[in-house]
């Protein structure tokens, strides 16, 4: 879901770093003490999971995490998201310095509605919070894969095709994140329901 | 050692595979990398995702170093796209594998010129090299300019695969130091978010 360096018009460059300073802005403003702790572990994973490549499927694509990051963290999801994709622009050459906004906005954005739809789920429906963590984990990466189709709109590919190709390709990535997030957030729940819960302001 | 983790259910991972085999499309990846050499009046590039996988179909753009297209290409089902020398400048070639990855690489006028000077005496017959360096005994009936050509294409043989292997080598590749540098940079600057808050 990282999109190179110099395929994307200034435009959207632009508008990227703008919305990803905003959110981040927010997020780093709701992150409590407590909080801090849990987006640097959050951080740390998104940062480690780009490496690990699903095998199957047509392409080479990898675990993203957003959704976990997002129902954690709700908007600490900018701040979080951005630190590890810096890195990632820096050490493994992954997407690039210039386009790290619009990279952000890409995987931050889904992961703050995750969060949301991740708590209205649950609020209306306690008992399915395994099934609203598959949901947000799922619909996490199919939004990225639709923000970044949206992306690429600028430059010279069409929507509908980026949003199929990147929507297919990611495919399994979603599949897996949903189990991934359901898991996370039962085992959670079970373990320190605590840390589901207890942000109340957001 | 990372990917085998991402394997944990082979009914799942069986019943996708089919299912992408159904649906064919470019391969998907976070980083691409072009590589290219010169070998004689060829230039031959491989285009690979991170992951190792081969762009299959991408477009390759040779441009000089003004911005003019000299020429384009796609890459066949091994990632690889070769033709002929366009020009004896700076080429840049640069990759776009759809879904917005791009990459770039530089090949300098320098690597271009050894095929230049052996064109320039060319006509003489071709002779093998072998037999030229194993007989010892008969004079230096061949002149300094052929002899010349056939060092320059002995050596363009040989230095082939170092040349694609220098090429390969320049792939910044992730390893255990960039991973364990990051972590150490995100707790590094938890701790630092933390202590702001902590002083408030």
């Amino acid at each position: 879901m990282h999109i190179s360096e110099g395929v994307l018009a200034a435009p959207v460059l632009f508008s990227g770093l703008a919305v990803a300073a905003a959110g981040t802005a927010i997020g780093l403003k709701k992150l409590s003490l407590e909080q801090t702790g849990r987006a640097g572990i959050l951080a740390a994973s998104f940062f480690v999971a780009s490496l690990i490549h699903i095998p199957f499927g047509p392409g080479s694509v990898h675990l993203i995490l957003n959704g976990v990051v997002g129902v954690l963290l709700g908007w600490g999801a900018f701040p979080a998201i951005l630190t590890a994709l810096t890195l990632q622009a820096v050490l493994f050459h992954y997407g690039g310095l210039t386009v790290l906004g619009v990279n952000t906005v890409i995987m931050a954005l889904p992961a703050v509605v995750c969060h949301y739809l991740f708590r209205a789920l649950v609020r209306h429906r306690p008992q399915w919070l395994t099934g609203a963590g598959f949901a947000a984990g799922l619909v996490a990466v199919l939004l990225a894969a639709l923000m970044a189709a949206l992306a690429l709109v600028f430059s010279d590919e069409s929507f509908l095709e980026a949003a199929w190709m990147l929507g297919v390709a990611h495919f399994p990535v979603m599949v897996i994140e949903g189990v991934v997030t359901a898991t996370c957030v039962s085992f959670l729940n079970r373990v320190h329901p605590a840390l589901l819960h207890l942000e109340k302001e957001s | 050692m990372t990917s085998q983790t991402a394997v944990p259910r082979p009914s799942l991972a069986t019943a996708l595979v089919l299912l992408f085999l159904a649906v064919a499309v470019p391969v998907q990846a976070h980083r691409v990398n072009i590589f290219a050499w010169v070998e004689g009046e060829t230039i031959h590039t491989e285009s690979k995702f991170s992951g190792g996988k081969m762009v299959q179909g991408g477009e390759v753009v040779v441009l000089d170093p003004q911005g003019k297209v000299l020429l384009r290409g796609k890459t066949d089902d091994q990632g690889a796209f070769s033709f002929p020398v366009p020009a004896r400048t700076d080429l840049k070639l640069v990759l776009n594998a759809t879904m917005g990855h791009r990459a770039e690489w530089t090949l300098t006028a320098a690597e271009l010129a050894p095929a230049a000077a052996v064109t320039e005496p060319a006509p003489a017959a071709e002779s093998e090299p072998a037999p030229a360096v194993t007989a010892p005994p008969p004079p230096p009936a061949i002149p300094a300019a052929e002899l010349e050509r056939i060092i320059d294409a002995a050596l363009e043989r040989r230095l082939q695969p170092i040349r694609h292997a220098l090429a390969e080598l320049k792939e910044e590749k992730v390893g255990f130091r960039e991973v364990m540098g990051g972590l150490g940079y995100i707790f590094g600057l938890m701790g630092v978010a933390a202590y702001f808050r902590y002083r408030k």
